[in-house]
């Protein structure tokens, strides 16, 4: 349900182009658990950006669930982040001094759906995450784990076609590590479409898809058999 | 729905940082403050005016000799009592007097004041307004029969004898060779108006017969009398057709000079208008300054928040909404610091305009202004805040520490 031909980012700074991203292509099935990883400045954080419409590719095309990215008005991919993309945090980015179930309605409230149903959603997505006696809790008073998965509530909460995640367990410690990931595995087998961009081999050896970027190019894209049991990079 | 939202995210926001919120509006505050104080005084100073105006100075004029013009004064130039009369009898002339004005010392056991007396006719009451609480006024018998008779201003009572039941006592009154002894028979009462008898302070007066004062008098006729006019006469008319009659009399219209109450009001009223437009100008300068304090606390927030932002434009905030959401904390801080402001003018106005007598008018046209001139500073003011904080890029601002 994404389908990316051509890809490409160019930043220019006065007389100097720099080629963040060349000819990428890419196809992306509804169900898949995907890992994008590469060293710094491979590009795979601009390609991330692309994918989760912050930002616009110079060139190319991006189909993501039938609708043709690149045409898009800066209010329409407003609204693509809302409804289709659910977003996920290295550092977390939940708002401070707000609630936790108030944090998981914001995708709700600027979808436009009634209060009623926002909670009732947002109670049913902090349940699902194991956080269902958390729900008043404000930033400052959960632990990074519990932060992240309030975050991955958030980012179901409006059932979004895929769920982006940027190094979410480079801030945990190895045991909430392996519960996010244990999370997503779970979500993944309930159908959802999650991409991971890590750096972390271990991280990246727990999905079904493995996808390295280097100098802006996509170098390889391997199917791992056996998930989880180490396949090295 | 997203407009009730984003009401409650700005007041969230205002009220987590109350001392900063509090500080930001002082500006605002003592803004409006300052200027409904000042225009409130003003009116009603105004107010003062124009119902005293209405009370003691509708239809009076006044016309005496030019004695310092370019001919000295001949003794056909006074005004006789024939003239008088003739003047008496003109139509839209309700009553006429005469006025014989000098500054005397009154005494009265051990005590001396300096008092302005006038010698005026039985009909002066009916020229000038006077408000008796005690007593009566000078009557025909005290004019033909001479007598020792004075009336007091409330003040002069209270301050010689303590009260205003002064009817029968006896008191001296002397100017250079001159002393007499004459009996109160009344007290005028103290003008309704604040402002006058703030301008009058310790001034004295008092009424005599004309009869009485004109012994002390080179001559037998006057130099000056007043006359009450009916109510809708226009007095520029009533003074020109005196002038003509006069001359008719074989009168020099040259020497003579006419005053108004009308014009004496009309000045003062200008002054008042004048003064309070200029001191409302400078305090709506204070207006400016407490908006730009508005803006300047708003781009400190929107610098603060661009985390924030960033997060809430990644989850799908369109660029309208986060304009909407800073917008609105900034008209919700310049309306709260309006209406504190006006709030606390009206009160304080109330409360001076109390101490000094004056009365309140407190009109629905201006505290409507200023409701909407605080909307419009929170608007104008954070306008270029909110923009800003609407076209960061979502990426950038994730990227903020």
């Amino acid at each position: 349900m994404i389908e990316i031909k051509n890809l490409c980012k160019t930043y220019k700074n006065g007389s100097i182009s720099v080629n963040a991203l060349v000819e990428v292509d890419l196809t992306i099935q509804e169900g898949e658990f995907i890992a994008i990883t590469g060293p710094s400045g491979s590009g795979k954080s601009t390609f991330m950006n692309i994918l989760g419409c912050l930002d616009r590719a110079s060139d190319g095309l991006y189909i993501l669930d039938s609708e043709k990215i690149e045409s898009l008005t800066d209010n329409e991919l407003a609204d693509i982040r809302n409804r289709k993309i659910g977003f996920v945090f290295q550092s977390f980015n939940l708002l401070p001094r707000t609630t936790a179930l108030k944090n998981v309605e914001l995708p709700m409230l600027y979808a436009g759906i009634n209060k009623k149903e926002r909670i009732q959603r947002a109670l049913d997505a902090l349940t699902r995450v194991g956080l269902e006696d958390r729900i008043d809790h404000k930033p400052n008073e959960l632990s990074g784990g519990q932060k992240q998965r309030v975050a991955i509530a958030r980012a179901l909460v409006n059932n979004p076609a895929i769920i982006l995640a940027d190094e979410p367990t480079g801030n945990l410690d190895s045991k909430s590590s392996q519960d996010v990931m244990q999370l997503f595995k779970e979500l993944n087998n309930e159908g959802a479409t999650i991409i991971i961009v890590t750096h972390e081999s271990e991280i990246a050896e727990q999905t079904n898809r493995i996808i390295s970027f280097r100098d802006g190019r996509m170098i390889e894209d391997i199917r791992v058999k056996d998930p989880g049991k180490g396949y090295a990079l | 729905m997203i407009l009730f939202e984003t009401f409650k995210i700005a007041t969230g926001s205002i009220w987590s940082n109350k001392l900063r919120s509090g500080l930001t509006m002082l500006g605002l505050i003592i803004g409006i403050f300052s200027v409904v104080v000042i225009t409130t005084l003003g009116n009603a100073a105004q107010a003062d005016m124009t119902s005293a105006f209405h009370k003691y100075g509708k239809g009076k004029l006044n016309m005496n000799l030019l004695f310092n013009g370019d001919r000295p004064v001949t003794y056909r130039d006074y005004f006789s009592p024939e003239d008088i009369e003739a003047i008496n009898l003109q139509d839209e002339i309700v009553a006429v007097s005469p006025q014989l004005r000098r500054w005397m010392t009154l005494e009265y056991e051990g005590k001396e004041i300096q008092i302005d007396m006038m010698g005026v006719n039985e009909n002066y009451d009916q020229v000038e307004t006077i408000e008796l609480i005690s007593g009566r006024f000078l009557n025909e018998q005290d004019i033909v029969g001479r007598r020792n008779a004075i009336v007091i201003d409330e003040r002069t009572a209270r301050s010689l004898f303590g009260s205003i039941e002064c009817v029968g006592e006896i008191v001296t009154i002397t100017n250079s060779a001159n002393t007499m002894e004459m009996i109160v028979v009344g007290v005028d009462k103290m003008s309704d108006s604040a402002l006058l008898n703030m301008a009058q302070g310790d001034y004295s007066y008092g009424f005599m017969p004309l009869t009485v004062a004109s012994r002390y008098q080179e001559n037998d006729r006057y130099p000056r009398f007043m006359i009450q006019a009916i109510e809708e006469s226009d007095l520029n008319n009533v003074g020109e057709r005196i002038l003509n009659l006069l001359e008719r009399r074989n009168k020099d219209r040259e020497i003579y000079r006419i005053f108004t109450r009308e014009s004496e009001f009309n000045q003062i009223s200008t002054v008042i208008g004048i003064l309070t437009t200029i001191i409302g100008g400078i305090a709506a300068i204070s207006l400016a300054v407490g908006g730009i304090g508005i803006m300047n606390i708003m781009l400190v927030s929107v610098t603060e928040r661009t985390r924030e932002i960033g997060i809430r434009k990644a989850l799908g905030a369109r660029r309208g909404i986060i304009l909407l959401q800073f917008l609105v904390e900034a008209v919700i801080l310049s309306v709260l610091g309006g209406t504190m402001g006006l709030t606390l003018g009206t009160l304080t106005s109330l409360a001076i305009v109390k101490a000094f007598g004056l009365s309140l008018v407190i009109s629905v046209k201006s505290i409507l202004l200023a409701f909407v001139f605080s909307v419009v500073v929170g608007v104008v003011f954070g306008v270029y805040p909110a923009n800003k904080a609407s076209k960061l890029d979502p990426i950038d601002a994730l990227r903020y520490e």
